[in-house]
Parts: structure tokens; C-alpha cells; sequence
């Protein structure tokens, strides 16, 4: 016979055996069974004990709701709070020690998280829960952006418009532009953009006015007002900026620069120059 | 015999499963053929009432590895015969892309042996009905046999009516007496032991078993041939045997323990060179029939050591012939005594049909019509489905017949209800059977 080897390796009995099995359908279903509880078990230990929570944000956003869902019967033993100041990350930690109070199937992630979100400094949160009962929420605050005076009240806002908070005075919020006018909190964005384009001169500007809808003034701390355009609002500021260099001391006072048409901007001095008035100046520029 | 109908159980159950291994024990190969029973069509049995079923199958896997710790059909070294099966097995499952659980097999032993037994029952002129034949085959001793032997055939051959002879299906025929010629094959019942020991360390379950003089033929003969008388001789590697057909029956069946190794081992013997040479030799230049060039015609011996100083020594082809004639007139003057004792003489068809390993030798076939004066056809094995043409030579003709045999078995003994078998609910039967049969 053709196919006789002088030399024919026999399968080893084990061999033999355990190929055998792998014919078996049980053991076939056995092994993927095994297989799947093995993989399920070092995912469990390798891979969600080291979620970095930072990196997997997105992932997270997706997947921490529905994967902490049926997690019901969980003790807190203590909350770490990411990526707030103090005094939420005080307030988070309040709140979900005192959500714990109320019963653990409140403490279902995506409730945990809903109620985080509702604080309006908060503008992300995401919950994550460990086995040893330590609950780690993650927060994206909002940055405070405008100061807007409504009904003699400072209102700090952020970049969207949220109010953050409201104080009687503007003591302390001098860093952030102010802004007046009805409907101004609609243009924050806009604002914020007008503001860096005037750069080094927004140090002196004492407020942001939003008039009719449309267009912005700048009030000067001088008391000099620019009215600026609807549109080309680059070379306006561009215009204000030379204005503000070239007539650093004018001898005359200057009550308004009129830059709505910008091609033929209107200067409007004050009608009456007193005496006083004109020592003053002479005398500035002397010292 | 309740082995026996053991086996016939386990072999039902292996055919439902859909899946099994033939597996012939040689001892020079070990060869094993996976099965699938695609479907199965009733056919009219002799023997029973219950329709039979007739399978059709298709080969589907097969597997060849040189045989290990098996010599004349029986199994000298364990481990070594049980790393052969395991090797065959696992080719065969591969291929087969299934697991082989039963196991059917067949082997030619040497310690073969063929008796034919007669039984006769007389009763009041009336039809023969099958419980008459059943009560007849009841009478033949087989149950006290041989205590040493295993009976693996028991074949009825011939039915007499009233003194005449030749009937094949006595059913429903006018007698007063009942005669049955019944052929047992029977061996060493330790040889089955062992195998079944073998086998079961494989974790495999014996369904079946042939011998393979008996298979052989089952695979080689025509149907004219085993129906006018046939002799078909199986030259295996270490037992040659006999088995003579008649009215398609196996009436006699015998083995020698010489064979194709023999023949290899006289060549290495005589020359001095290896096993595999002298194989090598035997096929390539071997022959039997003496020719004039015979004594020009040089062989080179294939030398162990690489010597390139050294000469190689040479050999003439009359001398290669000159040890391997004798050891086949050997084989042959003890074949030509054994069909001598079978009275194949007396039958009508002297045909002498060759299969196995051994009848490749060049010139076989001349050689023995020659010896034994008869017309000789050297037979391959019948062409079944999906059997690859590596294995379609006389050398598969066992594994081969037991595969024909498997899809239409021949009614033995075991398969004849015995008298007042299930006496008790015999009535309930009956009563179920009639129903059945005139529903």
C-alpha cells in the first residue's frame, strides 16, 4: 500500500483523548463556556480596576449608566470628587453622602449623575462605582465668563449664559468683563470674542452695552463712549484702538466716538469748555 | 451466540447513529474506513418477518499505517497494536470531520476453522413455517460448542426437504422433515478477548465483526461465480486462507499461516539485506515465471553502509526467483491439500479467484493456474462510493467486503428466533403482528 510509512507516529493516548473530545458538542459548549467565564474574570480584575476614568471619559459618558444600572445594593464608604474647586467638590461629596442616606436605589448611577448635573456650576458629571464602596464622580465645571447687571445685581455668568451666581456688588469681579443691556446674556459668545480683539485696551473699559438688539457701545472708564457697528466689528475695534493710542490726552473732552458708519466716524466733543476746564488741561500738560 | 446477538443489537444502534469504522486488522497494515449510512431501503429478509432494512452508505473518510503488534489476526503487543488503531482512528476522524464511537472489524486468523453441522427435525406432514427452521437450527449444539472457541459464522447453507437437497428458503413448503447445513467459523475465543480489550482502550465499542477470508470473497467474487462454486484464496502477509463459495454461501473456509512476509523474509535471508530491501526487491523485480534473459538480467542489492569504494554486490533476477518459487509452491501445495479437503472438486465451478496483497506478485497468475489446474482471475475489490483509489486494490478487499457486508448482512443463526424464546408474550406478538400485517 502506497500509504505505509516505515515510520508512522502514533497519537499519544492523551493526545488521542482529548482529541476525541474536541469531536464531543458538550464539551465543545464546555470549553466556550469556560472560555467566556475566564475572559469575563480577568477583564473583571486587569481592566476595571485600572479604568482611568480621565482618558475613557467619552466612553464612560456612554456606558456608566447602563453598566452600573442593576448595581443596587452598594455601601459608600467614601467620594472622591475630579475636576472641581472646593467648594463643589464640598458640595458633591455632601450630596451624594446625603443621597446615601436616602437609600441605595437612588444611588444608581445615572440618578446620581442627573441630580450632580443639576447643580448649575456643574456642566459634565460622570458617577463610576468600585466594589469597595468608593464613589468617584468626575466633574467639567463651568468657567465663570461675563458679569451681567440686572435689577441692581451682579450676575456671574459662563460662556453659555448660565448664571452661576449673584452678588450685590461687583467687588472681586473686576476680572471679567461687565456687561449691561437687555438680552445681553444671548451674545455672550460674541462679546467674549469683541473683548479679546480689543486686548490690552479692555483694561479700560468700564462696561459692555448691548443696545436695541443690534450693535455694542464700549464705555470707556474716561467716560468716553465708542459706538460701535452692526458689522465689520474687526476694523471698528481696529479704528477705536488707533483712536485711544493717538488721543491719549486730548485737550478738548471727548464724549463720543461715533463708529456705525466706518467710513465717516463722528467725534462729538462736549458743547462748552469752561475755563476750569481748559487750566486744567494746560496744566496736565505742563506737569 | 447471545454475544452474537449482542453484537447484531450493537450494530443496529451503530446504523442509527449514522456514523461508523471499518477496521481490518492486517498484519501488514492496519486499515480503517468511516462510513456514512445516507439512507436505508426495507428489503425482504429470509429469516425474520419484520422487514429488514438494507443500508446504503459512502465512504468518508479512510486511513492506512503500518501494522503494529498484530501478527496472524491476533494481537502479540498491546500497546503497540492499540498506538496502530489510535493512529488509523485519528486519520480517519479527521478526515471524516466526525467522531467514530463503534467499531466494526475483521482480520484473518490462523487459527481459523470451518465445521459444517446438520440439524434435522421431523413433524406431520403440514408447511414448513420458521419456527420449524428455528426449531431445527435450535438442535444444532452451538451453544456447547468449543468453551476455547469463539464461533464468528454460523452460516446455514443448505436446507433439506424429505432427503432432497438445495433449498434456499424452505418457507411454506409440503414436508415432513427438516434438515439444515449450518457452516461455523470459528476461533480462538482469546483472540477476541483481546481485541476487544484493544479496542475498548481506544475508547471504541465493537459493533461487529467478519472474518476476512469470508469478506473477501463477499467483495471479489461475481455473483455467477459464488453461485456456480468459487474458491477465493486471500494472500495476506502472514496467513493465506481458503474460502469456497457455494449457491452463494460460504461452505468452507480455511487458513495457513505462510504468507507475502515469508517471502520478504526468505529474500532478506538469502541476499543479507534489510526488510525494506528485500520488500522493495520482492515488488519491483520479483516474479514467478521463468524467462531466458532472466539469468543477464542483474539486480543492484541495496547496501546498509554508504561505502563508495566499496562494490556493490549484485544479484541475477533467476536468482531472486529462485528463493521466492519455492516459498509459493510451499504456500500453494499447502493451499491445493486444503482444497482438497474442502470436495471442490465436486462443485460445478472450478474457478480460483486471488485476492490480498500477495497477488501482486508478477506472474501470479499464470503460476497458479498452472499449480492448481484451474483458471485463475486475480479480483480488486467491488468500486464503492467515495472509496479513495489509494485503497481500491486486492490488498482492501477485506475492508472493502465488510463494508457490502455491512449494508447486506447474510442471515446466521443469531438472527433465526429459537422456539419458545419470549414464551410467555408470544400470543400478545402474534396477536400485534397480525394486526399489523392486515391493517
Amino acid at each position: 500500500m502506497n500509504l505505509l510509512k516505515s515510520k508512522d507516529p502514533a497519537p499519544s493516548r492523551l493526545y488521542y483523548k482529548i482529541n476525541r473530545l474536541f469531536y464531543r458538542l458538550w464539551f465543545k459548549v464546555l470549553l466556550i463556556t469556560v472560555s467566556l467565564i475566564l475572559s469575563a474574570l480577568l477583564a473583571k480584575k486587569f481592566l476595571y480596576k485600572n479604568y482611568d476614568l480621565n482618558e475613557e471619559i467619552k466612553l464612560l459618558s456612554k456606558e456608566s449608566s447602563a453598566f452600573y444600572k442593576d448595581l443596587t445594593e452598594l455601601s459608600i464608604s467614601s467620594v472622591l470628587v475630579k475636576g472641581a474647586q472646593e467648594p463643589l467638590k464640598k458640595e458633591i461629596s455632601t450630596m451624594v453622602q446625603n443621597l446615601a442616606t436616602e437609600g441605595f436605589s437612588v444611588l444608581k448611577a445615572q440618578a446620581l449623575r442627573e441630580k450632580i448635573q443639576a447643580i448649575n456650576r456643574v456642566e459634565k458629571a460622570f458617577v463610576k462605582f468600585s466594589t469597595d464602596g468608593l464613589v468617584i464622580v468626575s466633574v467639567v465645571e463651568r468657567k465663570e465668563a461675563v458679569v451681567f447687571f440686572n435689577n441692581d445685581l451682579y450676575e456671574v455668568l459662563d460662556s453659555n449664559g448660565i448664571i452661576l451666581s449673584i452678588k450685590p456688588n461687583y467687588q472681586g469681579l473686576s476680572g471679567f468683563p461687565l456687561l449691561v443691556g437687555k438680552h445681553g446674556p444671548r451674545k455672550i459668545k460674541e462679546l467674549l470674542l469683541l473683548v479679546n480683539e480689543i486686548g490690552a485696551n479692555k483694561s479700560e473699559v468700564l462696561y459692555y452695552e448691548w443696545i436695541g438688539e443690534r450693535r455694542w457701545n464700549i464705555h470707556m472708564k474716561n467716560d468716553l463712549v465708542f459706538k460701535l457697528p452692526e458689522n465689520n466689528l474687526s476694523k471698528a475695534v481696529e479704528l477705536m484702538s488707533i483712536f485711544l493710542d493717538e488721543t491719549n490726552m486730548p485737550l478738548r473732552p471727548i464724549v463720543s466716538v461715533d463708529l456705525r458708519n466706518i467710513d465717516k466716524p463722528v467725534v462729538k466733543f462736549r458743547n462748552v469748555s469752561s475755563i476750569e476746564d481748559t487750566t486744567e488741561k494746560i496744566g496736565r500738560l505742563q506737569s | 451466540m447471545q454475544s452474537q446477538r449482542q453484537l447484531r443489537q450493537k450494530r443496529t444502534a451503530a446504523i442509527k447513529k449514522g456514523t461508523v469504522a471499518l477496521i481490518d486488522l492486517g498484519s501488514s497494515k492496519v486499515m480503517c474506513l468511516v462510513l456514512s449510512i445516507a439512507e436505508s431501503n426495507e428489503v425482504n429478509s429470509f429469516s425474520t418477518v419484520k422487514l429488514k432494512r438494507e443500508v446504503t452508505f459512502r465512504v468518508i473518510g479512510a486511513s492506512t499505517t503500518k501494522s503494529r503488534g498484530i501478527w496472524n489476526g491476533e494481537i502479540y503487543e498491546m500497546r503497540e497494536a492499540e498506538s496502530a488503531i489510535r493512529t488509523v482512528i485519528q486519520r480517519a476522524q479527521k478526515m471524516a470531520g466526525c467522531l467514530i464511537e463503534n467499531v466494526f472489524l475483521t482480520f484473518s486468523s490462523g487459527s481459523q476453522k470451518s465445521t459444517l453441522v446438520s440439524s434435522s427435525i421431523g413433524f406431520n406432514q403440514r408447511e414448513v413455517t420458521e419456527a420449524d427452521i428455528g426449531h431445527a437450527l435450535s438442535k444444532l449444539s452451538l451453544v456447547n460448542y468449543d468453551f476455547k472457541r469463539e464461533i464468528i459464522h454460523a452460516l446455514p447453507v443448505n436446507f433439506s426437504i424429505d432427503g432432497k437437497h438445495g433449498y434456499m428458503d424452505p418457507r411454506g413448503i409440503s414436508a415432513s422433515n427438516l434438515l439444515v447445513d449450518v457452516n461455523v467459523v470459528s476461533i480462538q475465543s482469546d483472540t477476541i478477548k483481546n481485541m476487544v480489550s484493544c479496542l475498548n482502550k481506544c475508547d471504541l465499542s465493537l459493533a461487529g465483526i467478519a472474518l476476512a477470508p469470508y469478506v473477501s470473497g463477499q467483495s471479489s467474487l461475481l455473483e455467477d461465480e459464488m453461485q456456480l462454486g468459487v474458491v477465493c484464496i486471500d494472500l495476506g502477509a502472514a496467513n493465506s486462507s481458503v474460502s469456497v463459495f457455494f449457491r452463494k454461501n460460504l461452505i468452507f473456509s480455511e487458513s495457513i499461516r505462510i504468507g507475502g512476509h515469508h517471502i520478504t523474509s526468505d529474500i532478506m535471508q538469502a541476499f543479507q539485506i534489510s526488510y525494506e530491501a528485500a520488500e522493495r526487491l520482492k515488488v519491483l523485480h520479483g516474479g514467478l515465471i521463468p524467462a531466458n534473459s532472466d539469468d543477464r538480467e542483474t539486480i543492484e542489492l541495496p547496501e546498509n553502509n554508504e561505502d563508495l569504494y566499496t562494490d556493490r554486490r549484485t544479484i541475477t533476477k533467476s536468482e531472486l526467483l529462485g528463493v521466492i518459487r519455492p516459498r509459493v509452491e510451499e504456500t500453494f501445495d499447502s493451499l491445493r491439500s486444503i482444497l482438497d479437503r474442502s470436495d471442490f472438486e465436486f462443485l460445478p465451478g472450478q474457478k480460483i479467484v486471488l485476492t490480498g496483497g500477495g497477488s501482486k506478485l508478477a506472474n501470479i497468475l499464470d503460476f497458479t493456474s498452472i499449480f492448481l489446474g484451474k483458471p485463475a482471475r486475480v479480483a480488486v475489490p467491488m468500486r464503492i462510493q467515495g472509496l479513495p483509489s489509494s485503497a481500491h486494490g486486492p490488498e482492501a478487499a477485506a475492508v472493502v467486503g465488510l463494508a457490502l457486508n455491512l449494508a447486506q448482512p447474510q442471515d446466521e443463526v443469531w438472527d433465526f428466533k429459537a422456539p419458545f424464546e419470549h414464551e410467555g408474550d408470544e400470543l400478545i406478538r402474534r396477536t400485534w403482528r397480525w394486526v399489523k400485517s392486515n391493517w
